[in-house]
């Protein structure tokens, strides 16, 4: 047994809030939801400095079981089990419950909160649409749907959440916890103006109605954070109501950690769970923010005693799974470079590493030498870059759930992490312009201290992926176009809206190229220096048109007009014709499949003539140059895919027909230039690398064929002797006597009849015997 | 893409400059083939295909190509009389089985046979049957076959879908199998049999430089081929080729180039023989050497190889060693 004076040391050593904390499990406010008294009594004590009684009170309620069939009983029973933490009993409950009352809105609403609670939102939406079934008007059970959906960035989440809150006979408690989920969805965006107003009205009905307070002195708080005000006084409002209420830090933590600002939420949720040990959901995100900063070992510590607390949350579990995996990837550490840029991390899969470490550190010491010089910021630390073989990986790594399909980068300040161009088909994306994209986030959000705004962070990383990217050049899909051609462009002031809460399918995509197109604009009309003096001016503001009057002296509302007439300045001919042009694309595709080579070049001649720049999916360009190959052009052919490069078309194989013609035209600088730009698209294929390499040594460039042939071998060849008398020949090449000897063996080794590697090693004998 | 790949032969109508590596293995290949050719002499190869129905136009195409491919590889290796194909109406039940009593009737134990199955299979869990004209041929029917066959090594290549069911009924001490899927459940069309065909002319698929292509080496480039394919397209791989049995080294599927073996004294290619075999011991002994006497003594045994090479083969102009530039040693 534990001797008093140890069980005293060990509690000297405990934080304070835990002496405070409630016994029960964290628990949402129901706002009136659960009309039972006796239910109403444990959370009203609950919600109040009164814990001990709170507990006792749910123990109570857990006793009602022994009742047996009364469905009110069984009812009152599932939420005290639920508040003291057995929700495997709970649901048992609820279930028992439910059969005894079928016709109950707000036990299946109930039932299914317990849903969410233990992260099953699929059954919960059931639930919740069973309660709807019971009784339409049932706001509650309304907008937990639309909670459930909004997290799942469902765009019918908007249309749930206005049915509830335009239905009159909507009680007070249901149309307070409407305006709170709206007013956090606003503060998500950004959107300050309406932030305050909702919460405004919040105050208005919980003052009125008698309802707890704390949500929207929390939410006040996270207002205040946004608008660079002082939150503590919202804080201590809300922990005079209950000082062991975690909420009160971890709702601004999370508007923190939406809005990137990791470090600020850190901080935060540390607070939270000070004050309130068991509410796990603020240590899962604080594990996973600390794993974001790079902090692996103490994010996995604080996932682990997550994990303790709730078994059921899939994102402490895929977090944990991460940070195991993460343990198996090889680490490149690079010093600080010699114009000063900062040292650079890489975490590749070992499986990946000896292919990919060469090319990304050599992409990503351009882009901070690059942006460094744009945004005249230096990072004040190393860079640290993660390279997921998986998308899963990534979308853990993400968002703490597998299945972000669309996903294929992100970054935490100074931590990158992309998707292995291994991860995904060829053709569907480019892990090159990908970590472009992502690098320049790393300056645009440390330089303002996180404060620039997603579509403005976005904006400027598409830009750069255009201007400054290695596949260079505006690139804008098709059915984006056609969303422009519908008008679907959204205000700048309410751009963000786009990313963080689309309302069709395509917004999220849409609003990328948006937001790439206005700081595309910026850059023409104005120049470069305003681009970064509009993104500076958000360090000092955070509302739109402040910021783009200090830096463009336009309101928001001016600057939207001028970006409407660009857009019909830069698009007007194929927005007006959007069916005809993507009429001509579909039919230069068709007719170049049929082999009807004249079709196929009048068809794609004209989609060209409407958007020349079309060089993404389904390009014209490549129908038209393949019609031009088989009508016995081969210079129009070989023209035609230089073009289509030069605009930042990138099809490897495409590039590799157009790096092969120009061989053969005697244009061998250019065959390698674009034979090597297949490196940031594609770089697991072995024949690359090995006739890039042959081309280089030709070409006089030992050393960087050197490199190719090394990756080649990393690859794993079938044909290990030409690999390996590739490298011989390299290092031969560099004057490297014993290395080339090593390789000519090997060679020889794998085929000890290869006459070239024979050649080599016959060489090499006859050298002084001092070199050799 | 299909755009981009139908440019690549015509944008460089005087093709790219061969590598200096392949532009000088096709004269070392000529006459390195020939130490292959010489152990085989006094055993007969004996090559079977037959090429099943297609039952659309696209596979009828691709399985006519595929066989046409494995025929000509074959008979560049072995000559006419060793070849026989069977397709279209020739390809029956019973002409397959009749071919097959007639080999038995020629071939000696000593004799090698290397049968191909280019086509659809399908297998509904307990029969495997490879689909031809009338009734189709089953796993039965192929066993009671190759049963009665006196050659002792046999390989047996089924490329098309299901041919893994036929690993446990065929599978024989004295016979490899190669096959398309690694069994009779992956019944989707396959593409291992364009790769194999693929492998029997690419001198990347003769990994040690003898200037034939192996059953190993083909199988090995293929299974890599249709793996980086499926890879590629981001596809769930449908086929997983599998190979069984010890020798598949031993037997030679194609050559790459003709044999010169006649014009090389015999002296010369018995000594090259045996420097060959002192190196393959060598590399079994490999883990009881320190590796500094291992590098060594293989360098002394490559470089005798080498020179011995070099008095073999005719004389050529003189080319740069490596790469665009002739560096001397200092």
């Amino acid at each position: 047994m534990r001797r008093p004076d140890a069980l005293v040391a060990a509690l000297a050593l405990l934080p304070l809030g835990l002496l405070l904390a409630p016994a029960c499990r964290a628990r949402d406010i129901p706002y009136g939801e659960v009309g039972d008294p006796a239910v109403r009594r444990c959370d009203a004590l609950n919600w109040s400095p009164q814990h001990a009684a709170a507990a006792d009170c749910y123990r109570a309620l857990a006793q009602r079981e022994a009742g047996g069939g009364d469905g009110v009983r069984l009812a009152e029973a599932a939420e005290g089990t639920w508040a003291l933490g057995d929700l495997v009993h709970a649901n048992a409950l609820f279930r028992a419950a439910a059969a005894a009352r079928p016709r109950d809105a707000t036990l299946q609403a109930r039932w299914g909160e317990l849903y969410v609670d233990s992260h099953q939102p699929q059954q919960a939406l059931d639930l919740f649409h069973e309660a709807l079934a019971r009784d339409a008007h049932d706001a509650y059970a309304r907008l937990d749907a639309a909670s459930v959906l909004d997290d799942q960035f469902a765009v019918q989440a908007q249309a749930q959440l206005r049915a509830a809150m335009a239905d009159p006979a909507a009680p007070a408690g249901a149309r307070l916890r409407g305006l709170l989920l709206s007013a956090g969805a606003a503060l998500e965006e950004g959107d300050a103006d309406s932030a305050r107003s909702l919460l405004d009205q919040a105050q208005a009905i919980a003052t009125s109605a008698r309802l707890p307070q704390l949500e929207v002195d929390a939410l006040r708080a996270a207002l205040a954070q946004l608008e660079g005000e002082d939150d503590a006084s919202w804080i201590e409002r809300a922990l005079q109501e209950d000082p062991a209420f975690g909420e009160a830090y971890a709702l601004p933590a999370h508007i923190e950690d939406i809005r990137w600002r990791a470090r600020d939420a850190i901080a935060l949720y540390r607070q939270a769970i000070a004050i309130e040990p068991t509410l796990w959901s603020a240590r899962v995100q604080l594990g996973d923010c600390l794993l974001r900063q790079g902090e692996l070992a103490e994010g996995r510590a604080m996932l682990e005693s997550a994990y303790r607390g709730d078994p059921y949350d899939p994102v402490t579990v895929n977090l944990l799974r991460l940070s195991d995996s993460l343990q198996h990837f090889a680490v490149r550490s690079y010093d600080r470079a010699s114009d000063g840029g900062p040292a650079l991390v890489l975490h590749i899969s070992n499986a990946e590493v000896q292919v990919l470490a060469p090319y990304v550190r050599r992409l990503a010491q351009r882009a901070l030498s690059t942006y460094a010089q744009r945004y005249r910021f230096q990072p004040r630390t190393a860079v640290q870059i993660e390279v997921y073989p998986h998308q899963d990986d990534l979308a853990v790594r993400t968002a703490g759930l597998p299945g972000l399909e669309g996903e294929l980068g992100v970054t935490f300040g100074y931590v990158v992490a992309i998707d292995s161009p291994a991860s995904r088909p060829i053709g569907d994306f480019d892990w090159g312009d990908t970590l472009w994209h992502e690098m320049a986030h790393v300056f645009t959000l440390e330089s303002t201290d996180f404060h620039v705004p997603r579509w403005l962070t976005e904006g400027l990383s598409v830009f750069e992926e255009w201007r400054t990217g290695p596949g260079a050049g505006v690139q804008i899909p098709a059915y984006v176009l056609a969303a422009f051609a519908q008008r679907r462009e959204l205000p700048v002031a309410r751009l963000n809206a786009g990313f963080v809460h689309p309302q069709y399918p395509e917004q999220v995509v849409v609003s990328y190229m948006q937001a790439g197109l206005i700081c595309d604009y910026i850059d023409r009309a104005f120049g470069f220096d305003r681009l970064r003096a509009l993104l500076q001016a958000f360090a000092r503001t955070s509302d739109v048109s402040a910021a783009m009057q200090m830096a463009l002296g336009l309101s928001a509302t001016q600057f939207d007009a001028r970006f409407a007439a660009d857009l019909q300045q830069q698009y007007g001919r194929v927005l007006a014709q959007m069916d005809r042009w993507l009429a001509l694309r579909t039919e230069a595709e068709r007719a170049a499949t049929q082999h009807d080579w004249s079709a196929a070049q009048a068809a794609a001649t004209q989609a060209l003539a409407l958007q020349a720049q079309d060089v993404g999916e389904d390009s014209p360009y490549l129908p038209l140059a393949q019609a031009y190959v088989a009508q016995n052009a081969p210079a129009r052919a070989l023209a035609t895919l230089s073009d289509y490069a030069q605009r930042g078309g990138h099809d490897p194989q495409a590039l590799r027909t157009l790096a092969t013609g120009l061989y053969a035209a005697g244009r061998s600088a250019e065959a390698i230039r674009v034979l090597d730009g297949i490196n940031d698209i594609a770089p697991f294929d072995e024949a690359l690398h090995g006739q890039l390499g042959d081309w280089l040594l030709q070409a006089g460039r030992a050393a960087e064929a050197l490199a190719e042939y090394r990756v080649a071998l990393a690859l794993n060849p079938p044909d290990r002797a030409t690999a390996h008398l590739r490298l011989a020949r390299a290092q031969y090449a560099l004057h490297d006597w014993p290395a080339a000897r090593r390789e000519v063996i090997a060679s020889l080794e794998v085929a000890p009849n290869f006459r070239p590697a024979q050649q080599l090693l016959l060489q090499l004998a006859a050298a002084p015997k001092s070199t050799y | 893409m299909a755009a981009a790949t139908a440019l690549g032969g015509h944008l460089s109508p005087c093709g790219t400059p061969a590598a200096p590596v392949l532009r000088r293995a096709a004269l070392a290949l000529l006459l390195v083939a020939a130490l292959a050719a010489m152990p085989r002499a006094q055993a007969a190869e004996r090559v079977l295909i037959i090429e099943g129905l297609g039952g659309e136009p696209l596979y009828a195409r691709q399985f006519d190509t595929q066989a046409r491919a494995v025929a000509a590889a074959s008979r560049a290796l072995d000559g006419n009389d060793a070849v026989r194909m069977l397709a279209g109406n020739e390809a029956t039940r019973a002409h397959i089985l009749a071919q097959f009593r007639r080999l038995a009737a020629q071939m000696e134990r000593r004799d090698e046979l290397v049968v191909y199955l280019i086509g659809h299979g399908s297998f509904d869990g307990r029969e495997y049957k490879f689909n031809v004209p009338g009734p189709d041929l089953s796993d039965a029917d192929l066993k009671g076959a190759l049963q009665g066959l006196p050659a002792e090594r046999q390989l047996v290549i089924v490329t098309g879908s299901a041919s893994g069911a036929l690993l446990p009924t065929l599978g024989a001490a004295h016979r490899v199998l190669l096959t398309a899927t690694r069994n009779g459940e992956e019944s989707n069309a396959t593409r291992f049999g364009a790769a194999l065909a693929a492998a029997l002319q690419s001198p990347e698929a003769d990994t040690d430089k003898d200037g034939r292509i192996s059953a190993q080496e083909a199988f090995t480039y293929a299974r890599r081929t249709v793996q980086d394919e499926y890879r590629r397209e981001g596809l769930l791989a449908s086929e997983h080729a599998v190979l069984q049995g010890d020798a598949a080294g031993d037997f030679a599927l194609a050559s790459l180039v003709p044999s010169a073996a006649a014009h090389i004294p015999g002296q010369q290619l018995r000594r090259r023989a045996a420097l060959n075999a002192r190196i393959k011991a060598l590399e079994a002994r490999k883990h009881s050497l320190t590796p500094a006497a291992y590098q060594q003594q293989l360098q002394d045994l490559l470089l005798q190889l080498a020179r011995l090479q070099q008095q073999i083969d005719p004389p050529a102009a003189p080319q740069p060693a490596a790469g665009g530039a002739a560096h001397a040693p200092p």
